[in-house]
C-alpha cells in the first residue's frame, strides 16, 4: 500500500472501492462508534459521580477519569474488532469462489500472495479507519490526563495488531472452507478461542495444577486482550496510577500476568530498595524480587527457574505475545497462499 | 464449406507452429478418468473446436491448459510453455475464459477491465487506450460506465472475453462461451472470434452443441468420456469415421432408398452406379452431413 497515492495492489484498490460502495461499511462504522460513545458515556457518568472518594486533587481526579476512559475504550475497541474483522474477512476468498471470480484472478499474473495481501490490507485498512474514527473519543481521555502519547500509540498498535492477526486467521479460514458460511463459523470460532478459550485453558491449568506453582502464562500469549493489557500498563503500576485507583477492564488481566509479590510492590521498585523476598510457596518454589532486573523471579528447590522468563532475559509478556501472535498470523497467511497456489491437483470450482 | 477452407489457411510466409500441444494428457479423479490419453495439436491462427457432451472432459482439458490443474500424466504446451513448469509464462500468453462468468457487484465495466489490467501488471498509462480498444472490439463502448451486474448475459460474456484479452494473449481458451446466449448474441460472438483469428490469435473453443462451432472452426476434436474420438477439419471427420454418411435416394414413383457410404468418393461411386443401373433417380441427398448428426452418431452408444 502506498499512502497518499492509489494503491499498487489491484486487489486492494478494488476491495477499497467495493467497501466504500457498500452500505455494510457505513452500518459497521456507525454501530462501532455508537457502541463506543455509549460506553464512554457510561464510564464518564459512573466515574464522575464517585469523584472525590479518595479526597484527591482535581488534577488527580481528572487523570484517573482520563485513564479509565482510555482503558475502557481500548478494551471495547478490541471487543468490536473481534466482532468486525472475522466477519469482514472470512468471505475474502470463499466469496470470490462463490461469485466465480477467483479463477480469472488465478490465471492473471497476480500471485496468491498478492491476492491475499490485497485482501489482508483492505481488512487492516478498515480497522485503521475505525481507529481513526475513534481518535476523537480517545482524545477526550487524552485531554483529561493520565494518558501519555506512548500509551496512545501502544494502545492503537495493539488494536491494529489484533486486527491484523484476526484478519490473517479469517483469511486462512476463507481459503480452507468451501463456502463462506463455513469460513465464518471457523473464523469466529478461532477468534473466540483466542479471546476466551485461552483464558479458560489458563483457568483450567490453575485448577488442575496442585504443585503450588503458578501456571505458565504461555497460553495467554495467544490472547490479544492480555497482550494489550500488558502493553498499556502494569498491575500495581497503572492500577494505582500515581497513587490513585482506576477502574479498567484490563486490571483483572494484569493481575493474572503480574506475580503477586510484584503487584504488592505497587510498581515502585525503588520504594523497596534491595528487598530480597524469599517467599516459600508450600515448601516448593521460591519467589523473590531480583533487584538488578527489577522483576520477581521464581526458583524451584533444585535451583531451576520456575518460569521460562525467570531464567533471565526478562522478555516482557506483550513482546512474547506479539511474537506468538505474529507467528500464528504468518503461519495462517502462508497456509492461505498454499491453498491458492495453482496449478493444483484439484482446481477450485468457479 | 469453402468458407472453412479460408479459415484454416495459415498466414502466408509464417511457419506452421503449434500454439497448443497436448500429449497423452490424462487426468484422473480417483477411479474416474476425466481425460484419458488425449493428443491434440492446434496450429497458430486456428480456431479449434473441442466438442463433446457434458462430462466429456472439455473443461478439465482447458483447466490444464490454463495452468490451474495439474495433469495426472502427459503434458501440454501453450505457446511453447509448460503450464506446470512455467505457469507465469503460460498466463502471459493465454487468455482463459471459464465456463462461468462471475461478476463483481460493485464495479463499473471500465473499472472491471482496469482491475484486470492491473492484475496483468500493465503500466497504468496504457490503461485508457487499452480499455477504449477492448470496449470497441467487444462492442461495449456505450456500456463503459454501466455497473457490471446490470449487463445482459451476452454483454457479460463479451466483457468476459475483453477481460481475457486485456494482456493481448496469443492464445485464447474459451470454455463454452456460447452457452446460454440467444441466436443473435451467438452470431455476434462468432464474428468476434473470426475477427480475433484475423488479428493473429489462436482460439480454442469448446461446446456441447455442434451447430455453434461447425461454421467457424478450422478444426474440431470430438471428445467423449475423456477420450478423443476424431479430429480434423469438420469436413474430413466424416471420412475418418467411415460409413457415417447416409444418403437418401428417391426414385421416380416414390420409392425411397437409404445408403450408407464412407467417403465423398463412395458417395460419387454410389450415384454413378445407380445411374448406370438405370434407376430413375429424382433425388439424391446426404441426410446427415451436419456435424450435429455426425456427433450424435459418433457418440451414440458411448453415452449409454
Ligand atoms: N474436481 C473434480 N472432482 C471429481 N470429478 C471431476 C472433477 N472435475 C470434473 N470431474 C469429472 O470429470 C469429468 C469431466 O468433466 P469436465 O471436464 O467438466 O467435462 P465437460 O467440461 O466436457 O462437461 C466429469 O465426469 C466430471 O464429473
Ligand atoms: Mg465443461
Amino acid at each position: 500500500m502506498r499512502l497518499g497515492g492509489r494503491p499498487r495492489n489491484p486487489v486492494l484498490a478494488r476491495e477499497i472501492k467495493e467497501r466504500l460502495r457498500t452500505r455494510r461499511t457505513t452500518i459497521v462504522v456507525t454501530v462501532y462508534l455508537a457502541v463506543l460513545a455509549l460506553i464512554l458515556q457510561v464510564v464518564y457518568s459512573g466515574m464522575s459521580g464517585a469523584q472525590d472518594a479518595f479526597g484527591d486533587s482535581l488534577a488527580t481526579q481528572s487523570a484517573r477519569l482520563g485513564r479509565s476512559l482510555f482503558e475502557t475504550l481500548l478494551f471495547f475497541m478490541l471487543v468490536l474488532v473481534c466482532f468486525i474483522v472475522p466477519g469482514g474477512t472470512a468471505d475474502a476468498v470463499s466469496g470470490e469462489r462463490e461469485r466465480q471470480t477467483l479463477v480469472p484472478l488465478q490465471v492473471s499474473l497476480l500471485s496468491p500472495r498478492s491476492i491475499l495481501a490485497g485482501k489482508l490490507l483492505s481488512s487492516v485498512a478498515f480497522v485503521f479507519l475505525l481507529v481513526l474514527a475513534t481518535l476523537p473519543l480517545l482524545g477526550v481521555s487524552f485531554v483529561l490526563g493520565g494518558v501519555s502519547v506512548g500509551d496512545l500509540v501502544r494502545g492503537v498498535a495493539a488494536v491494529l495488531t489484533t486486527g491484523l492477526v484476526l484478519a490473517c486467521l479469517a483469511l486462512a479460514c476463507s481459503s480452507l472452507a468451501r463456502r463462506t458460511q463455513g469460513a465464518m463459523i471457523l473464523a469466529y470460532g478461532l477468534t473466540l478461542f483466542l479471546a476466551l478459550g485461552t483464558a479458560m485453558v489458563y483457568g483450567a491449568q490453575q485448577v488442575l495444577d496442585d504443585t503450588g506453582r503458578r501456571p505458565s502464562t504461555a497460553v495467554l500469549t495467544l490472547n490479544p486482550f492480555f497482550a494489550a493489557a500488558d502493553a498499556t500498563g502494569r498491575a500495581g503500576v497503572d492500577g494505582f496510577f500515581g497513587g490513585f485507583a482506576t477502574s479498567s477492564p484490563f486490571d483483572p488481566l494484569r493481575l493474572v500476568l503480574v506475580p503477586e509479590d510484584q503487584r504488592f510492590l505497587g510498581g515502585f521498585e525503588e520504594d523497596f530498595p534491595g528487598r530480597p523476598m524469599p517467599m516459600p510457596v508450600d515448601g516448593g518454589p521460591v519467589e523473590f524480587f531480583d533487584e538488578g532486573r527489577g522483576v520477581v523471579v521464581g526458583v524451584l528447590p533444585d535451583g531451576r527457574p520456575l518460569r521460562p522468563e525467570d531464567a533471565g532475559g526478562g522478555i516482557p509478556f506483550w513482546a512474547r505475545s506479539a511474537a506468538v501472535l505474529g507467528f500464528t498470523a504468518g503461519a495462517a497467511f502462508l497456509l492461505a497462499t498454499r491453498r491458492l497456489r495453482t496449478p493444483s491437483n484439484r482446481a477450485a470450482v468457479g | 464449406m469453402t468458407a472453412l477452407d479460408d479459415l484454416s489457411a495459415a498466414p502466408a510466409g509464417e511457419p506452421l507452429e503449434l500454439a497448443v500441444q497436448v500429449e497423452r494428457l490424462t487426468k484422473r479423479y480417483g477411479d474416474l478418468f476425466a481425460v484419458r490419453d488425449l493428443d491434440l495439436s492446434v496450429p497458430r491462427g486456428a480456431i479449434f473446436g473441442l466438442i463433446g457432451p457434458n462430462g466429456a472432459g472439455k473443461s478439465t482439458t482447458f483447466l490444464v491448459l490454463a495452468s490451474l490443474l495439474t495433469p495426472t500424466a502427459g503434458r501440454v504446451r501453450v505457446a511453447g510453455h509448460d503450464p506446470v513448469e512455467d505457469p507465469r509464462a503460460v498466463r502471459s500468453a493465454l487468455g482463459y475464459m471459464p465456463d462461468v462468468m462471475g461478476v463483481y457487484d460493485n464495479l463499473r465495466v471500465d473499472e472491471y477491465l482496469e482491475f484486470f489490467a492491473g492484475a496483468y501488471r500493465l503500466p497504468r498509462s496504457s490503461w485508457p487506450g487499452l480499455i477504449d480498444g477492448l470496449l470497441e472490439l467487444v462492442d461495449l463502448t456505450g456500456k463503459r460506465r454501466a455497473m457490471v451486474d446490470s449487463l445482459s448475459r451476452g454483454m457479460k460474456q463479451r466483457l468476459s472475453l475483453a477481460r481475457a484479452l486485456v494482456h493481448d494473449p496469443e492464445v485464447l481458451v474459451l470454455d463454452e462461451p456460447a452457452s446460454g446466449l440467444d441466436p443473435r448474441a451467438r452470431v455476434e460472438l462468432r464474428e468476434l472470434l473470426v475477427q480475433l483469428r484475423d488479428m493473429g490469435k489462436t482460439v480454442v473453443i469448446s461446446s456441447h452443441i455442434l451447430a455453434e462451432l461447425e461454421e467457424m472452426c478450422s478444426e474440431v476434436a470430438i471428445l467423449e468420456a475423456g477420450r478423443l474420438l476424431a479430429v480434423g477439419s469438420p469436413r474430413s471427420i466424416g471420412d475418418q469415421l467411415g460409413g457415417a454418411r447416409v444418403v437418401r435416394v428417391r426414385l421416380a414413383g416414390g420409392e425411397v432408398q437409404e445408403h450408407t457410404v464412407g467417403s465423398e468418393e463412395d458417395q460419387q461411386a454410389l450415384l454413378a452406379r445407380l445411374v448406370a443401373d438405370g434407376l430413375p433417380v429424382v433425388e439424391f441427398t446426404e441426410t446427415s452431413s451436419g456435424l450435429e448428426d455426425l456427433f450424435l452418431r459418433v457418440t451414440k452408444g458411448v453415452v449409454q
